[in-house]
């Protein structure tokens, strides 16, 4: 059995039954092993594939997010002072100009639209003066205008 | 067991984990194969209990399985593994620790009635390194039976090479008490 006089001839007792150390596994061990790091392995990919599709959603959220605000800055734009609506902006860049013809809006230039549109304003003051000054001269606003009275 | 070089052993994981890295899962079995029977013996030294022991190594397996780079990539690919173990049986110990309670003093109750009626010594030793605290014990597994070096027992254990000398020390003493009466007593037989 076990003769030793110092740690080291133990030591050598022990090395001699490391072969015999031998710690039998349970015989399904191996597969059910196997199973479990392909189970871990999918479940690994299946994750990855939730975290890419969340992602890509993501990023079409974004996308079109980014091209919903930037259509709304280009609308504002058209109707800020100085830029025709005819001209398609994005960003900073011109994209084109419209091939429909602007209709201009007509302006009513006789007597008694000009004082419906005063009246409607509210200015009565100024209703007046424009009755004088077409009692005062003769013909339309246009004639007016062109004789510079 | 047959026992392989340090350094040939070491070629052999690194090429397995590299084959289940390139194929998948399915070469597991191989480095299964090679390391399983040297990981249960650490394990259960760690663990003191067969079924824990085998979940440690499952894990372990697992884990690899699912990032074999590191173990590829690992500068030591065995104390890496024992390593991995180790962490493993030390989780499962953790979880399992209202239930240890239990069955250490079941183990207790059990000592003191146990005879060693086997003649077998590897079963004599592997009683008497039960009896031992895990951190010594488990330093007298990969000392000897793993044939490391103090340098990487530190290494795996995560502690300095002169604790490791020390326990191991500790350890043969505490061997030396437990195995002597034995002989005595196969002497006076």
């Amino acid at each position: 059995m076990f003769e030793f006089e110092d740690h080291h001839s133990l030591e050598e007792q022990l090395m001699k039954v490391s072969s015999d150390s031998a710690i039998p596994l349970r015989g399904s061990h191996r597969q059910q092993v196997l199973d479990a790091a392909r189970q871990a392995r999918s479940r690994k990919i299946y994750k990855r594939s939730i975290v890419a599709g969340v992602m890509f959603f993501l990023a079409i959220t974004l996308l079109s997010g980014m091209r919903d605000s930037e259509r709304t800055q280009t609308a504002a734009s058209d109707r800020g002072p100085g830029w025709s609506k005819a001209i398609y902006v994005k960003s900073s860049q011109v994209l084109g100009i419209s091939t429909t013809t602007h209709q201009p809006v007509i302006i009513k230039t006789d007597w008694n639209s000009v004082q419906a549109t005063l009246k409607q304003t509210g200015e009565w003051g100024l209703v007046d003066a424009v009755v004088q000054f077409r009692n005062e001269r003769a013909g339309t606003i246009e004639q007016i205008f062109h004789r510079g009275d | 067991m047959e026992k392989q070089s340090p350094g040939k052993f070491a070629a052999k994981i690194r090429c397995c984990a590299n084959d289940l890295q390139d194929h998948g899962v399915d070469k597991l079995g191989s480095l299964y194969d090679l390391t399983a029977h040297r990981l249960i013996r650490y394990a259960v030294t760690v663990t003191k209990n067969m079924s824990d022991a085998e979940d440690a190594i499952q894990a372990t397996m697992v884990r690899i399985a699912v990032k074999p780079k590191i173990l590829a990539t690992a500068q030591q690919p065995w104390p890496y593994l024992l390593r991995v173990t180790r962490n493993e049986a030390l989780r499962i110990l953790q979880k399992r620790k209202p239930i240890q309670i239990f069955a250490q003093c079941r183990q207790l109750w059990a000592r003191d009635s146990e005879t060693v009626e086997e003649n077998d010594e590897a079963q004599m030793i592997r009683k008497a390194l039960k009896r031992l605290p895990t951190s010594q014990s488990e330093v007298v597994v990969l000392k000897i039976w793993e044939d490391m070096t103090f340098a990487e027992i530190a290494n795996v254990l995560d502690e300095s090479p002169n604790t490791v000398a020390s326990r191991y020390r500790y350890a043969l003493q505490k061997l030396d008490n437990y195995l002597r009466p034995m002989t005595h007593e196969d002497i006076n037989v």
